[in-house]
């Protein structure tokens, strides 16, 4: 009887013994498909290409509010007056938004630029902003942002308009 | 011969090795995205460095009452450079202790940092071939490890040899010199690492295994550092202080585990001498008992012979 369990627990100990060894190998392969994730990294590079995106977004806008300052003289005056763009209330309301109620609603200076439809930041998939902000300074300059800008990169230009 | 270490328990230390450097480079991945995390870089290296003195003293302590093996003697004048040149380090780039959180860095690669890596990583690779020359491995295992190192050593040395190239070709690529140091940094480390790896004193001491943790996530941060991975520049630097960090802890741990042990086996021997003891003296009872129950059989059947004047007589004739 005791012989027969001392089997018996021989055998567990065993099974246990290759479960751990199956695991001590599959977790170094982890340990190096991880580092070959890391040197690859495609995660980055698509955040890369969308904070691409957000920067030529953020430069047509611009230009678009620089041809409005050229062609009327003045700063629109629904950009708020705030030396922080991205704070509430500076947000882009979209093209074509019924309510823009606690947007900035840019449409009216879209005739004088290039861009006929204000682009939408990629994860703003709900509501009626862009994603994209914009503010005065109280100095003269406009200044667009791009909050949402992924991977710490801050996404943000300073334009002096007189 | 030292005794083995159950199989289980040297596969649990080294599953939770792999586990720990996963866990960083997840750590690694989503980092970015904290962004106080790279407010505690100048504290950390300098806590780091604390860390660094602290193994140092401990490695000189362990050598010195205990002079068996002169790896700790490496270790320790290695850990003890490496921490100086730390908390020198932060407190030249910091301008004093009172901007540990608000200060900058503003050198990307400080001299020292770089000469405090490489140093280390000489260090402990001499530890190793220290520890290979006090080890008993059989010859065709030498040859294996030999071979072996030559190859990753060798394949390092042209890897070198093509940014030497380079430099001498004046093509501008930035920090070269401190890609190459540091090239030959993390080509001595994984020396070490394969080293302690095949010698396979883990099999028999837990501190081998210690070591094993603190040169893997040395390797780590010499890699963040290089920067080999794809990842924002700012945050490896940071990860490569933190990886640095880890690997002190892990040795700090190692020692104090090591310490335990000694102690565990010093306790083991005292209770091994006081079991010994009762049974010698229990042993000796039952022999006394034994000679007394003897001697008393002895004088009843004297008495009963009647000879016990007989005896006094002989005696007393004697004198």
């Amino acid at each position: 009887m005791k012989e027969s369990k001392t089997a018996k627990d021989d055998e567990i100990i065993a099974k246990r013994q290759f479960i751990l060894d199956v695991l001590v190998g599959f977790s170094i392969f982890l340990v190096v498909a991880a580092f070959a994730y890391m040197i690859l990294n495609p995660g980055k590079g698509q955040s890369d290409a969308r904070n691409s995106t957000r920067n030529a977004d953020v430069l047509s806008i611009m230009q678009s509010m620089s041809k409005y300052v050229d062609a009327t003289g003045n700063i629109p005056s629904m950009i708020p007056l705030n030396r922080e763009c991205a704070s509430i209330g500076n947000e882009i309301c979209r093209t074509g938004s019924l309510d823009c109620k606690n947007y900035v609603d840019l449409s009216t200076t879209l005739a004088e630029g290039d861009i006929k439809s204000l682009p939408v930041d990629t994860f703003r998939t709900e509501g009626n902003g862009t994603g994209y902000y914009i503010s005065n300074d109280g100095e003269g300059s406009i200044v667009v942002c791009a909050p949402l800008a992924e991977r710490e990169v801050t996404i943000s230009i300073k334009q002096f308009m007189y | 011969m030292e005794d083995k270490l159950p199989r289980e328990h040297v596969d649990i230390q080294f599953l939770s090795l792999c586990v720990s450097l996963l866990a960083f480079l997840g750590l690694a991945y989503w980092a970015g995205d904290i962004v106080w995390f790279k407010d505690f870089q100048p504290f950390i290296t300098l806590i780091s460095g604390i860390f660094a003195l602290f193994i140092g003293v401990i490695a000189l302590l362990r050598y010195y009452t205990k002079q068996s093996s002169l790896n700790f003697l490496f270790i320790g004048i290695g850990f003890l450079g490496v921490g100086l040149l730390d908390i020198f380090q932060v407190v030249l780039d910091l301008g004093g202790i009172g901007n540990l959180f608000t200060g900058i860095s503003t050198q990307v690669y400080p001299v020292t940092s770089v000469l405090s890596k490489t140093f280390l990583s000489v260090v402990m690779f001499i530890s190793w071939l220290v520890s290979r020359k006090e080890g008993k491995s059989s010859k065709g295992r030498k040859k294996n490890e030999t071979l072996l190192m030559g190859l990753v050593a060798g394949s390092f040395v042209l890897f070198i040899g093509v940014f030497i190239f380079l430099m001498i070709a004046g093509v501008v690529v930035d920090s070269l010199a401190v890609i190459i140091v540091g090239l030959v940094s993390l080509m001595f480390l994984i020396l070490s690492l394969l080293g302690y790896l095949l010698n396979r004193g883990w099999v028999t001491d837990d501190f081998n295994y210690w070591i094993i943790f603190l040169i893997s996530f040395l390797i780590l941060s010499q890699v963040f550092y290089l920067p080999f991975f794809n990842l924002e520049y700012s945050n490896m630097m940071n990860l490569s202080v933190w990886a640095r960090f880890f690997a002190y802890i892990g040795l700090l741990i190692g020692f104090l585990n090591s310490i335990y042990v000694m102690f565990q086996k010093e306790v083991s021997t005292q209770k091994e001498l006081a079991k010994k003891n009762k049974q010698l003296d229990e042993t000796k009872a039952k022999i006394e008992e034994a000679y007394l129950m003897l001697r008393e059989e002895k004088w009843s059947l004297a008495r009963s012979k009647g000879s016990v004047d007989k005896i006094l007589k002989d005696v007393m004739g004697k004198k």
